[in-house]
């Protein structure tokens, strides 16, 4: 099977850098897990007998490549042990839409790894839960149940990070009235 | 399925309408048609997941990004023949077929991975002596540190929640081995059992990659081998059980 190599690059490389910044948080490292990852193509991507697998194949071993490279030996995981609610807070667009990209990410990198990741990769590329349990290697219950639970966390990080947003521009209403 | 059931499903519904037809999503999409109340959160949701998706995609990779990309691709091919790593293949392919073979006569001594698993539920179907107690996460990585295991276990995550609820834990052997067992303290008085184990020691040729579900009894269990080490879940119940716990 033949993928011409640099029509791959510019389909995938913007959506793979955006999956490498909200695992590695920094924007270096997310460029050296895109390029490792299209250099792991460029010598291995001949193997892969179905075509439609591609872009599965490139977000797996970019996140294959972040955990190898990962210093920060997680434990045991940090969680409240009280239950999350199942109700996801209501939210208006308009909210969102008065943040930047980078806030937006901002917020996810804020939210628990094991929920960011599947919902990164549920925002980024449209991935579907089938494509995300693969490239995770986790069951598609676990799937929908972590998209939900980050879900929430991200929704409540947003409502703040507005909520600061508005105090501001109160501030600084009142600080141009005064003056 | 009533409407909260629908609701959690459809949370994992993409924006751009690609799960139309997926059979998953059919019975909550029928739901949200009966009930106004799901049919309008559903359309709030969809608002709320484009915005935050279209937001993402302003995050744009540095420009030199696509340019070191092709250019390291270019390096890569004007590289003398023998030094591009396809002709290695074959070097590699044999190498690794030499590894197979010692691999092979080494592990024919070894225990298999398969047979533990039926030894790990007899073993906890039976009396046990739990020398160590805790509901303190800091206290069991200074009982894993001090018994020979790595600092780092990839307890689950859903597991890792339980500790706070009490576990108990206990080395004990099995031919020859030593198996470190956590007993994880779940609702209603059942019980959990993580065993971890050298995965050099036993032979996990037989192990699928990824994790291997098991129905032994009324116990189910999940293996898997991560960073030298093969783990098993075993919980009463089916596989949803354990799946839970992941």
């Amino acid at each position: 099977m033949s993928i011409d190599f640099e029509i791959l690059v510019r389909d995938y490389y913007q959506a793979l850098y955006r999956f490498g910044l909200s695992l590695a948080c920094n924007s270096a490292d997310a460029c050296d897990l895109t390029q490792q990852t299209f250099a792991l193509w460029a010598d291995r991507g001949h193997q892969l007998r179905d075509s439609s697998k591609v872009k599965t194949w490139l977000f797996t071993t970019l996140y294959r490549e972040f955990l190898a490279t990962r210093r920060k030996a997680v434990r045991f995981p940090q969680h409240e042990l009280s239950e999350v609610e199942s109700e996801l807070p209501v939210q208006d667009p308009r909210q969102i839409e008065r943040l930047s990209g980078r806030e937006v990410m901002e917020a996810l990198e804020q939210v628990d790894d094991i929920f960011r990741t599947p919902l990164v990769l549920f925002y980024v590329d449209d991935n579907s839960y089938s494509d995300i349990a693969a490239i995770l290697d986790i069951p598609i219950g676990t799937v929908m149940s972590r998209i939900s639970r980050g879900k929430q966390q991200l929704r409540a990080l947003i409502s703040g990070q507005t909520a600061e947003q508005a105090q501001r521009a109160r501030t600084k209403a009142r600080e141009e009235q005064v003056s | 399925m009533n409407s909260k059931q629908a609701r959690f499903i459809l949370q994992s519904y993409r924006p751009n309408g690609g799960d139309a037809r997926d059979p998953v999503f059919r019975e909550a999409l029928e739901q949200a048609g009966l009930d106004p109340e799901l049919r309008g959160w559903l359309e709030a949701e969809t608002r709320i997941d484009s915005a935050l998706g279209a937001k993402l995609t302003e995050l744009s990779a540095p420009p030199s990004l696509l340019d070191n990309i092709l250019a390291a691709r270019q390096a890569h091919q004007s590289r003398p023949f023998w030094l591009r790593s396809r002709p290695w293949f074959a070097i590699a392919a044999v190498a690794l077929a030499m590894a197979g073979l010692i691999t092979y006569l080494l592990t024919s001594a070894r225990p298999a991975f398969t047979a533990f698993v039926p030894a790990a539920i007899a073993h906890v179907s039976g009396p046990m002596e739990m020398g160590f107690s805790t509901r303190d996460p800091t206290s069991l990585n200074q009982w894993i540190s001090t018994h020979g295991l790595p600092a780092a276990i990839p307890i689950p995550a859903e597991l890792g929640k339980k500790i706070g609820s009490g576990v108990m834990c206990s080395q004990f052997q099995w031919k020859g081995e030593d198996i470190a067992l956590i007993c994880f303290m779940l609702e209603g008085g059942r019980h959990a059992h993580f065993f971890v184990l050298d995965a050099s020691a036993v032979d996990t040729a037989s192990l699928p990659m990824g994790r291997a579900y098991a129905q032994q009894g009324e116990w189910a269990t999940v293996s898997w081998v991560e960073g030298g080490h093969a783990f098993v879940l075993a919980a009463a119940g089916d596989q949803q059980t354990v799946e839970a716990l992941l």
